[in-house]
């Protein structure tokens, strides 16, 4: 599931199943499920979440509409110009939403979020006896014009477009709840379909989230729906406090049931706070705000610098990296180690301010946000994972604050532009490592080799290196599998390795997980050359791994095994020093590379804030700017990892020195020579 | 694909399938009996798991402070209950029950160095430690709530979840574990190694069903959990309490948990948050089963199990989207074909 | 007075004073006060919606209540509870009957006896013999589901699950509801029996003629009041009840 983590992915999972729940129960589960998606996915375009909101409650709504179409006379001479004026209108509506910038996108999306939970919160009882009204060519027209109207909101927006239909097929067309509803359902399908058209095959739509949401959607509604059926109306009057008049109890004590049962019902619902304000998170609070932000903090910068001109400020490092949630076995070396870091740097005091983004994206953003706009720091170092630190960029550009990330993925400063600018990173590209193993390969004969990652941009993101160096090296790949993190089986594509008898295995993952196909692979009886990833690189990948994982090989870089360095090697006296200073500090044998990546971003740090300090005073753009230009100069340094070497153009600067070869032997790395 | 794969991923997606029945019959149990749909059920299965793994390294298993710590809230709570109604007789048995039994646990294995002991033992340690999780979750999160509406008590699900998980990355970390097997025996299908331990599972899991049926079937605690789902006020009228079918059925729910967990945990790698998945694809089987029927929980469960088998080796890397696509069509086959029960 | 041979026969079961309930707002009982003794049968009659399942409801703990209980001379407090009750040998046949739809009528009947289980008692099989005795349908369907039961069986079976409990006071509610005369014959004999065995016994009913016949004691329940109340001889002369709810029988 690329780019999206488990608790996130949980998250709206939850999110989907209680909206399905409500959708049956009362309607309106997008307002649940629309701002869940805003928030756990900041960084996606809002046609992407629109477009995977979609997919995921379609499949209740045609489920509904074709249950009422089972039970009751459709009014086709409405509905059916209705819905084709609606499916047309709401593709337009979808293509609006990818034409408008997000900026200005986001604060309507909020306005009009409100309104529809107010609509629905507000709402009368209406439409008890059917009486059509408007017969004729009329009818036919305000059919059109109305379905094109809900049509487009729907492709635009959507949340309680299915109690405006019903609303306007009473008012309008005379229409009874029950028919209204039906027409309203069979429209609802035509717009959602018309909205997925334009969506889908313009790729705003994250397939296996959709699907995942979607199952809990349909598990959601159908609980709902069991639940209102089983217990009635007194169930709703229960679940929510169903304001309104008994005015034809038993009509409406029969509308309320079947619609009960088809998955949306005319009725209070005040669940819709709690969303609507977690719309209002700062990632989502654009434009006005902003400036007005902006334009204070210059202020009182102006104002500062006024009083304090002589006062030489503290540089201020803000530091957000995973300790907790999936990447919290990378994150907890790196909070460890910035701890250890020097206090001063060229004999100005540091502080460093540290937060845990939790593996999470959004947080991310915010703790940047926050480090940024409230603790005014001169560099951010962070963060741990991929998708966090690709988030991150942004945010820093936009502010003009240096960033060094401790994330792997080459995508985090190339291309190079004026975003990247602003952003270094400290660990080994992927490519650099897969030479490392493609060349280990050649040299031991491997001719075939299968390869199973993770699938994810880890996996993805090795599987393109590797396929690369792999195919100009002439080796051949037999075999391209894929498996989650959170997988408990991987039988299927271990049998399938198995079939091709390829001379080795690549296993594209990181941390423990990347155990379980080596382990299936062995348990099955796999005999030939088995690598992993520097991902991997940790003392609990060998806990888990155990005897499994024997005479297995991968690239790491040099600080993994510091100690078995020739002396020759600058590096090895760089990373001794680190790992000497980690160990006195957390016990023998508890260091790991990527607890390094922080060291070697504070090497960085130290080396060019001299420089910079000459130029201006911390805390002022001038100085980061400066920072910035430094850090971009940096040449030859050592450090744990290997030698940087920054241009313009490699915002990393690491060559062959950063790599090497290791073979796990008795459950421990072992240089390979 | 030969016969002989056919029949190994077969083999891998009933195995699966058998574990995600379980906690399809946990869910459909708990749920019948007291309305709560127990999202945190996958949790059991990972705590389970992890504190085999512990107590196999040698460490405290995080989970007796979480013992001792429920206890000694329950303790409070029902001893305030108890000197307000004036039941004074009755404070020995609650502080014994609920600080005593775990505070002799965590004594015993402070005593003894667990990784020592025969792998039964820690088995049996590791179910002591987690199933009273069960009981007092229901104590303390549930039973003050017992009245309230489906969506409450979801709700009240979803902040157990969290909160669990949130333990669990406390006590176990980050990183995933791995228990040794409880049997090294293999077979060659082929020139294809099977692990007994596989086979070990799927055994074990139909003979939990068994026995489940019968304490159903059979018994009379189980015939009153589901005279409970059938009919609260009638169940009321006999005796039953509430409270004790929640107890029950939470007790059941959380050995199944823990039992699924300590069963799988040689065959994969297990994580703090690993129980939320295992535990949707029980809940798929549980709501292919219209949260009512238990064959049909389980034959749903197995079904998963066996999408899930086969399309790894198809297309791995669509895997979840195939199993999600597959299933979608049958959840609403299922919701347009379940006789609901009308109001009685 | 320890001379009174009766007089453990006159042990008050169950005493009511004040007894007020309220649905929501709205109050459907107001100010009972009731007695029922050991070895005595009860009955509580009146007219639809006066609110006699209602009493039988709060007395067994189900509803909420204000005003004094003393069930076994012990004062019931706020903390009273159905399974506490029922613990305590109370047991209510209700109006709706409340069986477990899907289950056997035997696996119904065991169920009766759960709370004895509960409590260390193991006679429930010979119980259930005698359940049979008094049934003998039953026995015949023991393996049918009570949910595909004809209607007087399952009153006969709710009866039954009742008697499983071997309750000190049963409360019965309408179970003469819809049966055939000659089955509401046996139920009212095997009330009449268990009266014998010292069981007291509140009976709610419709059938105000069988009622009085078999009661020592009857009251008339109207509109969430007591009206009437006196032994079920003089009850059934009383001019209203006759016209009320005996009623052109009386007269002609
Ligand atoms: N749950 C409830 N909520 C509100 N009012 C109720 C409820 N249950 C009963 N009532 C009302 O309380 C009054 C007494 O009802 P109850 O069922 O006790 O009557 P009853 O004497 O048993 O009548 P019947 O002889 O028809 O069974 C009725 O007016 C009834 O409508
Ligand atoms: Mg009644």
């Amino acid at each position: 599931m690329a780019g999206v983590d488990s608790p996130t992915m949980a998250g709206l999972a939850i999110a989907a199943l209680f909206a399905g729940f409500i959708d049956a129960v009362v309607g309106g589960g997008g307002l649940i499920q629309i701002p869940a998606l805003f928030n756990a996915l900041p960084r996606e375009l809002p046609a992407t979440i629109f477009g995977t909101n979609k997919f995921s409650s379609v499949l209740g709504t045609s489920n509904a509409a074709w249950r009422y179409a089972r039970r009751v006379q459709m009014p086709w001479r409405t509905t059916l110009p209705a819905a084709v004026a609606a499916f047309s209108c709401s593709y337009v509506g979808a293509m609006a939403v990818v034409w408008l910038p997000p900026a200005m996108l986001r604060p309507l999306i909020l306005v009009m979020l409100i309104a529809a939970a107010a609509y629905t919160f507000w709402r009368r009882d209406f439409g008890a006896i059917h009486r059509p009204q408007h017969q004729g060519r009329r009818e036919f027209a305000y059919a059109l014009i109305l379905g094109g109207a809900i049509g487009f909101y729907d492709g635009f927006f959507g949340p309680g477009t299915g109690s405006f239909l019903i609303f306007l097929f009473v008012r309008f067309f005379g229409f009874d709840f029950l028919h209204a509803s039906a027409a309203a359902k069979v429209v609802n399908v035509a717009t959602n379909l018309a909205a997925l058209a334009f969506f889908i095959p313009h790729g705003h739509f994250l397939p296996m989230l959709a699907l995942l949401m979607a199952t809990c959607n349909v598990l959601g509604s159908f609980l709902g729906a069991h639940l209102a059926l089983r217990h009635g109306s007194g169930f709703v009057r229960k679940t929510f406090f169903v304001r309104g008049e008994p005015l034809y109890p038993q009509i409406r004590a029969r509308y309320l049931r079947l619609d009960l049962s088809r998955g949306s019902c005319g009725r209070t619902m005040p669940v819709c706070c709690g969303p609507v304000c977690s719309l209002c998170a700062p990632e989502n609070r654009v434009g006005g705000t902003m400036k007005i932000k902006a334009s204070t903090a210059g202020l009182v910068a102006l104002l500062a610098a006024a009083f304090a001109a002589n006062v030489q400020a503290d540089i201020n490092v803000g530091v957000t990296l995973s300790a907790t949630g999936p990447a919290a076995s990378l994150g907890i070396p790196e909070k460890n180690t910035v701890a250890l870091l020097p206090t001063t740097i060229a004999g100005q005091k540091v502080n460093y301010i540290v937060l845990d983004d939790a593996s999470d994206t959004t947080t991310a953003v915010k703790n940047t946000r926050k480090l940024i706009a409230e603790n005014k720091v001169d560099v951010i170092i962070g963060s741990t994972i991929t998708p966090n630190s690709l988030a991150m960029i942004d945010v820093v550009a936009e502010a003009g604050t240096p960033m060094i990330a401790m994330a792997a993925s080459a995508r985090i400063i190339e291309p190079m532009d004026a975003k990247r600018y602003w952003v270094f990173k400290t660990p080994q590209n992927d490519a650099q490592m897969a030479t490392a193993i493609v060349e280990h390969m050649t040299n031991n004969n491997v001719r075939t080799v299968a390869y199973i990652g993770f699938a994810d941009a880890y996996g993805e993101g090795w599987w393109n290196e590797f396929s690369k160096i792999a195919e100009v090296r002439k080796i051949q790949i037999v075999a391209n599998e894929r498996f989650n993190r959170a997988d408990t089986s991987v039988t299927g594509q271990v049998l399938k390795i198995l079939a091709t008898k390829a001379d080795a295995v690549l296993i594209g993952g990181a941390g423990t997980p990347a155990a379980l196909p080596q382990k299936s692979l062995k348990e099955k009886g796999y005999k030939g050359i088995m690598y992993q990833t520097h991902g991997v690189a940790n003392a609990d990948f060998l806990r888990v791994c155990a005897k499994d994982c024997e005479g297995t090989f991968l690239p790491a870089g040099p600080v993994l095994v510091a100690a078995q360095l020739p002396d020759a090697n600058p590096i090895k006296k760089a990373a001794l020093e680190y790992v000497g200073k980690y160990e006195a500090a957390y016990g023998k044998g508890s260091v790991s590379t990527f607890g390094a990546h922080a060291w070697d971003a504070s090497k960085l740090l130290a080396n060019a804030v001299p420089e910079a300090l000459k130029k201006a005073q911390p805390g002022t753009p001038e100085f980061r700017q400066a920072l910035r230009d430094g850090l971009e100069k940096t040449r030859n340094l050592t450090a744990a990892h290997g030698v940087f070497n920054m241009s313009p153009q490699d915002h990393l600067g690491f060559d062959q020195r950063a790599r090497v070869m290791v073979k796990v032997e008795g459950g421990s790395w072992k240089l390979v020579q | 694909m030969d016969l002989q794969i056919a029949l190994l991923l077969g083999q891998d997606g009933v195995t699966n399938g058998a574990i995600y029945a379980l906690l399809a019959l946990a869910l459909v149990l708990v749920f019948a009996v007291t309305r709560v749909i127990f999202i945190p059920q996958g949790e059991f299965v990972a705590f389970g798991a992890l504190t085999l793994a512990s107590l196999q390294a040698g460490r405290l298993p995080g989970t007796v402070w979480l013992l001792l710590a429920m206890g000694t809230l329950i303790a409070l709570i029902e001893g305030a209950a108890a000197l307000r109604k004036r039941h004074f007789r009755r404070i020995p048995l609650i502080l014994l029950l609920n600080c005593g039994a775990p505070l002799l646990l965590a004594g015993a294995l402070v005593a003894v160095s667990s990784a020592s002991l025969p792998l039964l033992v820690q088995v049996f340690l590791a179910l002591l430690l987690v199933v009273p999780l069960g009981p007092m979750i229901y104590r303390l999160a549930y039973q003050p709530v017992a009245e309230a509406s489906v969506l409450v008590l979801l709700i009240v699900s979803v902040a157990v979840h969290v909160t669990l998980i949130g333990i669990g990355l406390l006590f176990f970390g980050a990183e995933g574990s791995r228990t040794p097997s409880f049997t090294e025996v293999s077979f060659e299908v082929g020139d294809v190694l099977l692990q007994g331990q596989t086979l070990l599972v799927l055994v074990a899991s139909v003979l939990l069903i068994i026995a489940l049926y019968f304490f159903f079937e059979r018994t009379i605690y189980g015939k009153a959990l589901r005279a409970t789902a059938m009919n609260r006020t009638g169940a009321r009228l006999m005796g039953i309490s509430g409270s004790l079918a929640g107890m029950l059925s939470f007790t059941l729910a959380a050995s199944i948990g823990a039992f699924s967990g300590i069963l799988i945990s040689p065959i994969t790698t297990i994580y703090y948050d690993s129980g939320f998945l295992i535990g949707l694809k029980g809940f798929v089987g549980a709501i292919i089963g219209g949260l009512a029927s238990y064959p049909v929980a389980a034959a749903g469960a197995i079904l998963v199990g066996l999408l899930e088998s086969y399309s790894s080796f198809w297309a791995s890397a669509f895997k979840e989207v195939i199993v999600f696509t597959l299933i979608i069509p049958v959840l609403l086959w299922r919701s347009l074909t379940t006789r609901h029960v009308e109001e009685e | 007075m320890s001379t009174l041979p009766e007089q453990p026969e006159r042990t008050v079961v169950l005493e009511v004073r004040g007894l007020s309930v309220n649905y929501g707002k709205v109050e459907a009982l107001h100010g009972l006060a009731l007695k029922v003794h050991r070895g005595e049968i009860v009955t509580v009659i009146g007219p639809n919606g006066a609110g006699k399942t209602t009493l039988l409801s709060a007395l067994i703990g189900l509803l909420p209540v204000r005003g004094e209980i003393v069930y076994l001379g012990e004062r019931q407090g706020a903390g009273r509870s159905v399974e506490q009750l029922v613990r305590q040998g109370m047991t209510l046949v209700p109006e709706k009957r409340e069986l477990f739809a899907e289950m056997s009528v035997e696996d119904n009947l065991l169920l009766g006896a759960f709370d004895r289980y509960r409590a260390g008692h193991r006679d429930h099989l010979e119980t259930m013999d005698q359940v049979f005795d008094t049934f003998p349908r039953l026995m015949e369907r023991r393996n049918q589901m009570a949910a595909t039961l004809s209607g007087g069986e399952r009153q006969m079976l709710a009866m039954g699950r009742a008697l499983m409990a071997k309750p000190r006071l049963l409360l019965l509610d309408e179970p003469s509801l819809g049966l055939a005369p000659l089955v509401i014959k046996e139920i009212f004999r095997t009330v009449a029996q268990l009266k014998r065995l010292g069981v007291a016994i509140l009976l709610v009913e419709q059938n105000a003629r069988a009622a009085l016949q078999v009661a020592d004691y009857g009251y008339v329940l109207e509109t969430g009041e007591l009206s009437l109340e006196g032994p079920s001889s003089e009850l059934s002369m009383d001019r209203r009840v006759i016209e009320s709810y005996l009623g052109l029988g009386g007269r002609l």
